[in-house]
């Protein structure tokens, strides 16, 4: 009887479905609530792409490729009583949506601010939970935390009312002078605000977001693992090169994306330091846009497009800037998997 | 050295038939008390290891022994709240004295862990890495060290076609020996071990022990464990404590089969562990 009970179990599905006799009531609430919570991620993230992708598809179809390629945006006459008609899709005289300036200033904020900011971060975090003493390490911790806890229009007035001003009188202007061998870096200064100046601030507010999730990744490292390399008489410094820091590379990566995410989406920061001017600047020190910034500073212009092409140009915008990020993100992961490669135990720590 | 003449006399007294010569100490312990805040792990313990010998400490679950040993080659310095009261001396060296340099100590004293703890490094690196810290091979030899420390513990065949590959493709057992080969790279004069074959296979364990065996020629020895077994098949010498207080330091031998103190009897019998 035994056995042929355990001869049907162990057939195909049977084996994994649960029968509701089996459950009690707290496991069928149970599997009802996580059930429901992890389809909701999916199904919001689905939602609005979907509804982005409705919104933004008269714009794809007004514009096609020169919506990518293109370096002017205007909305065109919105006070003119004609509409010109492109591919179908109706818009004011002389409407055009052409973002690269937004894609490149985009993308170079957001690289800058993370090649500043990761090793920033790493290299501080190490310091701090590997080198200082925990005493002094502990309290100057907190400081990190404080840094994640400052609402970005803070750092923006911040940035444009001191450490813009501070830059272009004290620190652009030599980086200037050295700046005839690195590209985009000579030339004049401005007053402070653009793009360089935005990177920066984006670096300091990306950083506690790296080094948060860097202290995680250290506080998982075996510490027998590091014992073994103490206990053959090799220094704190070897020990992190050896042992630490191929445990966490991986997670540092992860880390960066994290942090080059809100430096993707950051916009009001950006907004009130970048000088929020429709251009590809000639160097660093020059005023541009960015996407998320645009999107915010345009929003109601493109509301009084009575053709409503405006809101869809803007919302191809949003749509790029949702595809810039999951694509960074799933670039990510991909260099995760490969840099991993089963070079660490898995499940083995202590 | 005082403090070690009582347990060397016995030893010397029964000295092991097979090893002749057991008239020094490498590491002798004295007055030695450790405390986590405030609590004794060790209580005030004197003790000497006599070179080129294996000396098993064995003792109850929690009675000090993985405190001890580690006390040798200051692992404690990396614990907060750790106090390390008394002195002991390695080879001539004041292991707690003022001038001591522990990179140079743990040089000298290797340690393998109860469980395997290769660098996330390649096999090969993992041999390389540390006598390279330590300046002792020009980077030209590597692959001769390698080579030799890996075939010593009988590593070599297994591993030779993938030096470059993760450590932690290999099994358990290999990769306790991989430590045991990066710990052999340094030539240390002694070696703790920390229950080092608890979480291996008999096959393995008995491999590591005959190893083991064949290294005290070279150098002293330091065991703990909790396997009687272990410590009767390989040790020279027995250190029992109990409670963070030393019982009784005895020949192998003699501890087993006559040993002067009731609670070591009793724990020897199984009444007490």
């Amino acid at each position: 009887m035994i056995s042929a009970r355990a001869g049907k179990v162990d057939t195909g599905r049977a084996r994994h479905r649960l029968s509701n006799s089996e459950l009690t009531r707290g496991d069928r609430v149970l599997r009802a609530v996580s059930g429901v919570a992890s389809v909701v991620p999916t199904a919001i993230l689905v939602v609005i792409a979907a509804v982005m992708f409705i919104t933004a598809l008269p714009s794809i179809i007004f514009s096609g490729l020169s919506f990518f390629t293109g370096s002017v945006f205007s909305f065109g006459n919105l006070y003119a009583t004609t509409t010109v008609t492109h591919n179908g899709v109706a818009a004011p005289p002389h409407a055009v949506y052409g973002v690269l300036p937004l894609i490149v200033g985009t993308l170079s904020t957001s690289i800058i601010a993370l090649v500043l900011a990761v090793p920033i971060s790493v290299g501080g975090v190490l310091m701090l939970s590997e080198i200082i003493p925990r005493k002094i390490s502990d309290s100057l911790g907190v400081f990190l935390e404080l840094l994640a806890g400052i609402p970005s229009v803070v750092f923006g007035l911040w940035g444009v009312a001191v450490f813009g001003p501070f830059l272009a009188a004290h620190i652009f202007p030599p980086l200037s002078a050295i700046g005839h061998l690195i590209p985009f870096f000579k030339g004049p200064v401005g007053q402070g605000q653009g793009l360089l100046t935005a990177s920066l601030v984006l670096a300091v507010m990306i950083i506690p977001i790296v080094a948060s999730t860097t202290r995680e990744l250290l506080r998982r490292v075996p510490i027998l693992a590091k014992e073994g390399a103490l206990a053959l008489g090799m220094t704190r410094y070897e020990t992190v090169r050896v042992v630490t820091i191929p445990y966490i590379r991986t997670g540092i990566v992860a880390a960066s994306l994290l942090g080059w995410a809100r430096a993707l989406g950051e916009t009001i920061a950006v907004l009130l330091i970048i000088g929020d001017i429709y251009s590809v600047p000639s160097n660093v020190y020059g005023n541009t846009s960015t996407i998320a910034a645009w999107i915010a500073s345009t929003l109601d212009g493109a509301f009084g497009d009575t053709t409503g092409a405006g809101i869809h140009a803007l919302a191809e915008l949003g749509l790029l800037l949702l595809a810039i990020s999951l694509l960074t993100n799933f670039a990510g992961r991909l260099v995760v998997r490969k840099v991993s490669g089963g070079v660490l135990p898995v499940g083995r720590g202590v | 050295m005082v403090v070690g003449a009582g347990f060397l006399s016995a030893a010397t007294s029964t000295a092991a038939p097979e090893n002749g010569t057991a008239t020094a100490t490498a590491v002798s312990v004295s007055d030695l008390t450790v405390r986590l805040i405030q609590r004794k792990l060790l209580d005030d313990i004197n003790v000497g290891f006599g070179t080129k010998r294996i000396t098993a400490i064995v003792g109850p679950t929690g009675c000090g022994k993985t405190t001890l040993l580690r006390s040798v080659n200051r692992m404690h310095d990396h614990t907060l709240n750790m106090s390390v009261d008394g002195s002991i001396v390695v080879n001539g060296m004041n292991v707690y004295g003022r001038d001591v340099n522990v990179r140079d100590l743990r040089r000298h004293v290797g340690m393998l862990f109860q469980r395997a703890n290769p660098f996330p490094q390649s096999i090969e690196d993992n041999i390389s890495i540390a006598p390279r810290a330590h300046g002792m091979i020009a980077r030209g030899d590597d692959s001769k060290v390698v080579e030799q420390r890996l075939t010593e513990v009988g590593l070599w065949d297994a591993v030779k076609d993938r030096l470059h590959a993760s450590p932690f493709t290999l099994s358990g057992g290999q990769q306790q020996l991989l430590c045991l080969a990066r710990a052999l790279a340094l030539e240390p004069d002694v070696l703790l071990l920390d229950e080092p074959t608890s979480a291996l296979d008999p096959a393995t364990t008995e491999h590591i022990e005959a190893l083991l065996r064949s290294l005290r020629d070279t150098m002293t020895i330091l065991i703990v464990t909790h396997n009687l077994g272990q410590a009767m098949r390989l040790s020279d010498d027995v250190v029992f404590l109990m409670a963070g207080k030393l019982v009784e330091t005895a020949p192998t031998d003699k501890f087993f089969h006559a040993a002067e103190d009731e609670r070591s009897r009793q724990y020897v019998s199984g009444r007490i562990g």
